[in-house]
């Protein structure tokens, strides 16, 4: 039996949240669900990811520090997709910068969010 | 004297009016209630407040993962998955019936509606139909209050619902600004014409903001065609043209110059500045005149509008007007408006003046050199002589040409010495270009058609003097080949020879692949030297192909044909190239060519079949021999016969197999002799008697009990539509295929009765009933019933039509009706039926799906159900009907007593009803149930005293159950459906006589 690749999802909105948990998890894809920054470090600290798919805008801490956190302070090269909210290209340069490895804008896709999720653990 | 004391006056007093304290504590009381009180109720709508927006909260939680698995439910689902989703969809329709699911359900698909795009969104949109939810948004248009309107708009809008346009376009002229403004946004966005006719028809303002939040739904819709908006340039709503002229200009509408002139002449300035703003955009030159005239009468803002836009479209004929402007107009800012506009359509006309220092009683210090000085002097009289210049210029237009005289300096030609310093003004030019000569060379300047206009004094400057310089690029052999490509047809061997290019320049090249015709036309002899291009041009279009194996005859058929192929193509392809060209080529697939299969030649392969025996057998032995064989070969023959036909019919020739001859008597003697050899027989009269039985077999009646065969018809339908017409001539062609000794029996049997013709008698024939009796037309019924599908419709009808027997007859259009159902389950009238969700799902469910659903029906249903669940009593599936009827009684006892009680009764009777009929699960139940009742109803003297007899429509119904051919439905069954009947009735006479 394949093992499904495990995915972490931090977006604070339940509804958007919901959805795409529903579909990442349809799309064959272990997910981890965290509303917050602090859920999301927790979940972190746990069990690494195979891939983090994580909105910019997050109580506690933000997609961007998350970016920080996980390329820094975890020295992990994990895949990082940001969800941002569109016209919201600075924050997107600067996770860029941080080492965010794509990023999707707000309204999300669900069928585009896949093909990126699956490239980017492709090219792991 | 008086002393007035007036710090004592009684009449300055102010007295306190006397308040009974009685009243003033009453008073005090009251307001502390009242404070109270509103505090209260403050608290109390707050807690209210916040109470439900977190039970909404709650409810959104559980409610959004059943909407996230009908977004993404796919067409490949997987049966839990479907069964999930028709679950769900049962429980929506559920939780549909509550307001409160219904607000929270739509909050859902509009938050959704924000973060979600692409498929995901459409499907969003369609589900909010699918649910129904646009209903709450139509009945919301009803609404009286002005915010639960345009809440209804926007939610329409928002989910796209395009069959609500003609709703909203009723309150595009309502007279709340509210609700107007969201009808307009409605329309815009859920037609495209919709701008049209918003325009027609709106007779308000339409405020900035709303213009723009128009202009923004406008360019986001896809695949958008604007109309002309000159059309609404002559609306009697001010606005309407405002918006439309904006709406001209941003969209590039250049094509109304004559309105934009006119309204010009506008009475509203805002649209006299929106039409003059058109006019610069458009550059209408003949719009001057006009601008000219309306200056004077117009107000500062648009004298300065004007003014702009004379300075961008006018010309130097237009600054007498403006230096008139200038001098007579009082308002700072005109003028200097004014000056600005003849700057710019004669730049540098108008130099500084004021605050300007006077250099000429400037000294030079005596450390600074001569030349810097010089050339700063210089520099200051090039200035003084562009003035002069410009004066002249400004003065009279013949002065140009002379400009353009002036001699052309080339950059390299510039000298760079600066003590030779002249009086004129072409000489300090030449100095003051001097120093550019660091400056990028001017390639080109691209006159836009129309759009740019050179501005005659820009040539007095010095850096247009300089000359325009191109830049040759050096052709590189790239460029040669490409300017090849241009001039004539491509051809590789002259690019390739003359670029010099050998075989290791071009490895990086990807591998041209060309189509065979065009290889054949550029692989012409070359020379030594284009050796390289010939292994280019060698290259092939490979194709490998797996050749099917063909029967050794074909083989040999083929093979010749095979070597022909290569050998044209060596031929062709190869000639004149090299011998290390000629094995490449034959180191490549062989190239085939599919025609030669699509051919009727492929189709004189010889079908083989297995033979029994090498050698002939004596003549009577044969029929032994086909005995013992097991009859494999008639199998392997018709399948054989069968991919034959259906590769071409036509062209397949078929083996036959002969039929053998009646017996005759030697035969006959021969046969006895073999029966001796074979069976050791006590005496002779034995084998008289088996003979004489072989040959009785044509008289004697087919005895099924006997022989029991099971009748395959494998024989394709070509040849059983041809076998139907015979029907009557008892020439129908069937394959008998048995495994045990009843085949082979029977074969003996078809055989001896010689029903198999000699001319069809590729495979055995169809043991047929020889006479067209009830009793074997019935049991070939009862085969067709058991094997058949719908297919054998046609042999059925064949059948009806040559019947005599009145029940044979009526047996095969219930087997006709029946095949009929199975092909088409649920096809009957199936535009006028009305929609039923239960009978969409069943259509795409499995017998456990359906099951369930039915439950669901029985709880949920409504009138409509009934007429499906009537349909389901005929389904094929025995638990689908035995389901069916139940749930069919029961929801129809609910029903009646809902149309007839109150609405209190009808929910009491109905719950104990839908409980009741949850737990009956068998009829046993139902009998225990009303037994039950019965006990209840000896408790009532009077209104449960009821007649317990059957009605004529119950013993009817009764008999046509029994009577039915449905052998799962057991008598117990029917019996329960009575019951029902009878709970049904007295239900009905109990609520009788409730209402007296």
């Amino acid at each position: 039996m394949i093992e499904k690749k495990k995915l972490l999802l931090a977006e604070d909105d339940d509804l958007l949240a919901s959805l795409l948990h529903f579909r990442l998890e349809k799309g064959g894809y272990e997910v981890q669900l965290s509303k917050d920054g602090r859920e999301v470090k927790e979940h972190l600290d746990q069990q690494m990811p195979d891939i983090i798919v994580s909105d910019i805008m997050m109580p506690y801490f933000s997609g961007m520090e998350l970016v920080d956190y996980v390329r820094n302070e975890l020295k992990s090269s994990i895949p990082i997709i940001i969800i941002s909210s569109a016209g919201n290209e600075e924050n997107v340069l600067i996770a860029f910068e941080m080492g965010a490895n794509d990023f999707i804008s707000k309204p999300v896709s669900p069928s585009e969010l896949m093909v990126r999720v699956a490239r980017e653990l492709n090219k792991v | 004297m008086p002393i007035i004391n007036l710090t004592y006056n009684p009449l300055l007093r102010i007295k306190a009016p006397k308040i009974h304290t009685d009243l003033l504590w009453d008073l005090s009381f009251m307001f502390i209630c009242l404070a109270i009180l509103y505090l209260a109720t403050v608290f109390f709508f707050r807690n209210r407040m916040l109470a439900k927006a977190k039970k909404v909260k709650q409810r959104k939680i559980e409610l959004s993962p059943m909407i996230s698995e009908f977004l993404f439910i796919e067409d490949d689902a997987t049966k839990v998955e479907k069964t999930n989703y028709i679950n769900l969809k049962i429980e929506i329709r559920q939780l549909l019936k509550n307001d409160f699911n219904r607000d929270v359900l739509s909050e859902i698909l509009l938050d959704l509606r924000k973060d979600v795009a692409g498929d995901t969104l459409k499907r969003l949109f369609k589900l909010y139909q699918d649910l129904g939810l646009h209903k709450d948004a139509y009945a919301k248009l009803k609404s009286w209050r002005w915010e639960v309107i345009s809440k209804g708009i926007l939610e329409l809008t928002q989910m796209q619902v395009t069959e609500a346009y003609n709703f909203i376009t009723k309150f595009i002229n309502d007279k709340r600004a509210t609700i107007r403004k969201q009808a307009e946004i409605a329309l815009v966005t859920l037609k495209p014409e919709g701008i049209n006719y918003f325009l027609d028809n709106t007779k308000y303002k339409i405020s900035e903001w709303q213009q723009l939040k128009l202009l923004d739904v406008i360019r986001n819709q896809e695949d958008y065609l604007p109309p002309p908006f000159k059309a609404w340039l002559t609306s009697q709503n001010r606005y309407v043209v405002l918006f439309a002229l904006r709406l001209i200009k941003y969209y590039n509408q250049n094509d109304a110059y004559s309105s934009l002139i006119e309204l010009v002449k506008h009475k509203n300035n805002q649209i006299k500045e929106e039409a003059i703003a058109c006019i610069k955009e458009f550059n209408v030159v003949e719009a001057l005149a006009t601008l000219k005239l309306v200056f004077w009468k117009s107000n500062t803002d648009l004298k300065i509008a004007i003014l702009d836009a004379i300075g961008v479209l006018g010309s130097e004929a237009d600054i007498e007007f403006l230096t008139l402007i200038e001098t007579k107009e009082a308002n700072f800012s005109v003028k200097s408006k004014a000056l600005s506009s003849i700057n710019t359509i004669s730049p540098e006309c108008i130099i500084p003046t004021k605050d300007i220092a006077d250099t000429s009683g400037y000294r030079i210090p005596d450390d600074i050199t001569v030349d810097v000085a010089q050339s700063h002097m210089k520099a200051h009289e090039g200035a003084k002589a562009l003035e002069q210049i410009d004066e002249v210029i400004s003065t009279t237009e013949k002065t140009e040409p002379e400009i353009e005289k002036t001699e052309v300096i080339e950059p390299d030609q510039i000298n760079t010495n600066t003590d030779k310093t002249q009086e004129n003004v072409s000489n300090v030019e030449k100095k003051a270009a001097v120093n550019i000569d660091f400056l990028p060379i001017v390639i080109e300047v691209l006159h836009k058609e129309g759009g740019y206009r050179p501005n005659k004094q820009t040539n007095r400057s010095v850096i247009n003097e300089l000359e325009v310089v191109y830049e040759e690029v050096l052709h590189t052999p790239l460029s040669n080949i490409s300017n090849m490509c241009l001039e004539k047809p491509f051809n590789w061997n002259t690019v390739i020879a003359s670029t010099d290019l050998n075989k290791e320049e071009l490895a990086f090249l990807p591998v041209v692949i060309d189509s065979l015709e065009e290889t054949k036309t550029t692989t012409e002899p070359t020379s030594n030297n284009n050796s390289t291009i010939g292994e280019i041009n060698q290259i092939e279009v490979c194709f490998d192909e797996v050749v099917p194996t063909p029967p050794q005859e074909k083989t040999a058929n083929i093979a010749p044909e095979t070597e022909l192929k290569v050998g044209k193509q060596t031929e062709t392809e190869v000639k004149g190239k090299s011998a290390t060209i000629l094995s490449f080529i034959e180191q490549t697939p062989i190239c085939f060519d599919y025609s030669c299969y699509n051919t009727p030649e492929i189709f004189d392969m010889p079908i083989f079949y297995n033979e029994i025996g090498t050698d002939k057998p004596p003549k009577g032995q044969d029929i032994i021999e086909i005995e013992v064989n097991d009859l494999e070969f008639l199998l392997f023959s018709s399948e054989m016969a069968k991919e034959n036909e259906m590769d071409d019919e036509s062209t397949v020739p078929r083996k036959t197999i002969q039929p053998h001859d009646p017996m005759s008597p030697q035969d006959e003697q021969k046969f006895k002799k073999i029966i001796n050899e074979l069976i050791d027989f006590k005496d002779a009269k034995q084998v008289d008697e088996i003979i004489e039985e072989f040959q009785d077999w044509p008289s004697q009646e087919f005895d099924q009990n006997v022989i029991d065969i099971e009748f395959i018809p494998l024989v394709s339908d070509e040849q059983e539509k041809q076998d139907i017409g015979s029907v009557d001539k008892s020439e129908q062609q069937y394959v008998s295929a048995q495994e045990d000794k009843s085949l082979k029996t029977e074969n003996i049997k078809s055989s001896s009765n010689d029903i198999i013709s000699d001319n069809n008698a590729n495979i055995p024939k169809v043991i047929c009933p020889q006479e067209n009796s009830e009793e074997t037309s019935i049991q070939l019924l009862d085969d067709i019933e058991e094997l058949g599908d719908e297919r054998e419709i046609p042999l059925l009808k064949e059948l009806l039509v040559n019947e005599k027997y009145a029940t044979v007859k009526e047996r095969i259009g219930k087997l006709i009706d029946k095949f009929v159902e199975v092909n088409n389950p649920i096809s009957i009238d199936d535009s006028l039926k009305p929609f039923n969700v239960f009978e969409d799902l069943f259509r795409s469910c499995d017998t456990e799906a359906k099951l369930i659903l039915m439950d669901e029906i029985e709880v949920l249903g409504d009138q409509s159900d009934l007429v499906f669940l009537e349909r389901l009593l005929e389904d094929d599936h025995a638990m689908i009907r035995y389901k069916a009827s139940q749930v069919h009684e029961t929801l129809r006892i609910r029903l009646t007593l809902e149309a007839e009680v109150g609405s209190q009764s009808v929910a009491n009777t109905k719950s104990e009803q839908i409980e009741q009929s949850k737990k009956e699960e068998t009829p046993q139940e139902y009998i225990s149930l009303l037994r039950k009742l019965e006990i209840d109803l000896s408790g009532n003297s009077e209104i449960f005293n009821i007649e317990f007899e059957l009605t004529e429509d119950l013993e009817k119904n009764t008999l046509a159950s029994q009577s039915s051919e449905e052998e799962e439905i057991t008598p117990t069954t029917a019996a329960k459906g009575s019951f029902m009947n009878q709970l049904q009735i007295i239900s009905n006479k109990i609520i009788n006589k409730l209402n007296g």
